[in-house]
């Protein structure tokens, strides 16, 4: 290590891992940019940070200036596009050197730009006359690569700019996320889609140490939405190790009401592979926590669940406490809806001790609720008319308004 | 390779590799080191003198050859990133690492990890079957498809990272594992 004067302070700035020698990405870009002038060449630039992005085209425009290069920007941040081939065609009718650099094309990711790109790419190339530059995050990058793959390959090189630890990201990633759950409808059932999702939740396990806030809670929505997958499966050990885990990232985020529904889910889940005791404790956990945070809607939704496990543990009374208790709540906070079903529960478990005076008070609090019944429960019109009619007979099946899993 | 050899200039290489060698009894490095021996034989054509520099440059053609598969595509696109990386008149062992490591990362960007096993599948049996994944794994050039007597292997690009090697030895260990669970 060298002594004396010539040694600096550490600063405690990332610095990026370049070698002696090695030209650095903006290095690369600027000759590339020069070298492909009056030429078609296409690349992309692959960063997922937004100040960076506005300092590297910032100088980057200036040192062009100076070379007598237009640095025009086409930004889509705001807007969705279809096309894009117009746009360059008007950008490139004045014959001046020019680059254009596209920015903010993740906004129009759900459509079809990428599909026609892919297409198009051949014209493109013929309409632009100059280096045409991308600027996508690696998310976006990703999904060019698989959604548009010519266009992809049709690329001179990549640049790739590091994010620094503290960066602003291009695109929030639960947006990304949920971006992505909404162009991939499709394939959402399929086991590609789990094992897509699986590689996300490795690439953010390697990066745990430098995630910022947001794109913790985007790395605890993953595990939740592979277990939800898992148990619409019936694969309730899957579902649970990954229930597990967003619950363990919420917890260290101290994202309390996340993590008081991944409790309830976990909960729910033990309930329906009928293990009535873990179901209970997780559920007790989660009460505890919308309590705590006021949470008055999760609150009724904890109690009526344990009602439903003090019923399969053979204990009504305490079922049926519980479960007016959450009827009371729904009633205090104007959630009619939940208010409807909690009492159709009642009625059914009042109905199945044989309390034909109690089911038929709660018959009649329901039916006075202005809420449709939903289309599932239709027949539990009729058995609300008959006990307020006063029938004196029970009828052969209320199975119905029980929790479906 | 132009810029290699401080000339502006490029070379188009023709190799007919089927003349050259018999293919029913081919070995995947053969044909490899077959197309780099005619554009080592190129170059030194048209710069017989030095051989210092032939020497040198042989070798890096060499490497980036067998790193492109044999794939012109992937070559060409090799030798791009190493002019993009170079900062001298020349084209340096350094510049083609790092080409090799950018051209790497961009190949494998959109490749779903699950198919490091499928790749080591393919890469012990030399064929794919008719599966989505397997027909994926041609059409993104994760293997190459070769001639003559049809045969497939990874692309050597991916062959090197630790991901498909993890996916050779546990492959390895699952066989090792039903072999003696068939002999015992």
């Amino acid at each position: 290590v060298p002594k004396g004067q010539g040694r600096k302070r550490p600063t405690g700035e990332v610095k990026q891992n370049v070698e002696a020698g090695s030209p650095t990405e903006f290095d690369k870009l600027l000759r590339f940019i020069i070298t492909f002038q009056g030429r078609f060449a296409l690349a992309f630039i692959c960063g997922d940070d937004r100040r960076q992005r506005q300092d590297v085209l910032a100088s980057l425009g200036n040192l062009l200036r100076k070379q007598g290069i237009e640095l025009r920007r086409i930004d889509l941040t705001h807007r969705a596009v279809t096309d894009l081939l117009s746009t360059f065609k008007q950008e490139c009718r004045q014959g001046r050197p020019v680059v254009i650099v596209v920015t903010g094309i993740e906004a129009s990711s759900k459509g079809s730009l990428f599909t026609l790109l892919n297409i198009q790419r051949d014209l493109i190339s013929r309409e632009i006359n100059g280096p045409l530059l991308f600027w996508v995050s690696n998310f976006a990058l990703r999904e060019i690569a698989r959604e548009a793959p010519d266009l992809y390959d049709f690329r001179y090189t990549v640049f790739d700019f590091k994010s620094p630890k503290d960066s602003e990201p291009l695109m929030r990633a639960p947006d990304m996320i949920r971006s992505y759950f909404a162009l991939s409808d499709h394939a959402q059932s399929s086991a590609e889609w789990t094992a897509y999702l699986g590689e996300q939740l490795d690439h953010y396990q390697r990066n745990e140490s430098s995630l910022g806030y947001r794109e913790k809670l985007a790395y605890g929505e993953l595990p939740e939405e592979i277990a939800r997958r898992y148990r619409d499966k019936q694969c309730r050990t899957e579902a649970l190790i990954y229930l597990e885990k967003a619950l363990k990232i919420y917890g260290e985020l101290q994202e309390q009401s996340r993590a008081a529904a991944a409790l309830k889910a976990i909960a729910d889940t033990h309930y329906f592979a009928g293990d009535q005791a873990q179901a209970a404790e997780s559920l007790e956990k989660a009460l505890s926590l919308f309590r705590e945070i006021g949470d008055r809607r999760g609150e009724a939704m904890a109690l009526e669940s344990l009602g439903d496990v003090k019923l399969a543990r053979d204990a009504p009374e305490e079922a049926i406490r519980l479960m007016t208790t959450a009827a009371d709540i729904y009633s205090s906070i104007n959630d009619t809806y939940n208010q409807k079903l909690t009492l159709l529960r009642l009625v059914e478990i009042y109905l199945s001790l044989g309390e034909l005076e109690r089911a038929r008070s709660a018959a009649r609090q329901a039916k006075d609720l202005p809420v449709p019944i939903p289309r599932k429960l239709q027949r539990w019109e009729g058995i609300l008319q008959d006990l307020c009619d006063r029938v004196t007979k029970l009828p052969r099946s209320t199975h119905g308004a029980s929790r479906s899993g | 390779v132009g810029q290699a050899l401080g000339e502006n200039r490029f070379f188009v290489v023709y190799c007919l590799a089927n003349e050259e060698l018999d293919l029913n009894d081919i070995e995947y490095s053969d044909l490899l080191l077959a197309a780099s021996k005619v554009l080592v034989e190129e170059v030194s054509q048209q710069f017989p003198r030095d051989e210092k520099l032939l020497a040198q440059i042989t070798k890096l053609i060499r490497k980036i050859v067998l790193a492109s598969g044999g794939s012109l595509r992937e070559l060409m696109r090799l030798i791009q990133e190493a002019c993009l990386e170079t900062t001298d008149e020349k084209i340096g062992a350094r510049a083609v690492e790092r080409a090799i490591v950018n051209v790497r990362a961009e190949l494998t960007r959109p490749m779903p990890q699950g198919y490091f096993i499928e790749l080591a599948k393919i890469h012990q049996s030399k064929q794919t079957d008719h599966t989505v994944d397997h027909r994926r794994i041609l059409f993104y050039r994760y293997a190459l498809e070769y001639n003559g007597e049809r045969w497939v292997d990874v692309n050597p690009l991916i062959y090197d990272m630790p991901e498909f090697q993890r996916a050779i030895r546990s492959r390895s260990r699952a066989q090792g594992t039903r072999t003696k669970k068939t002999n015992g």
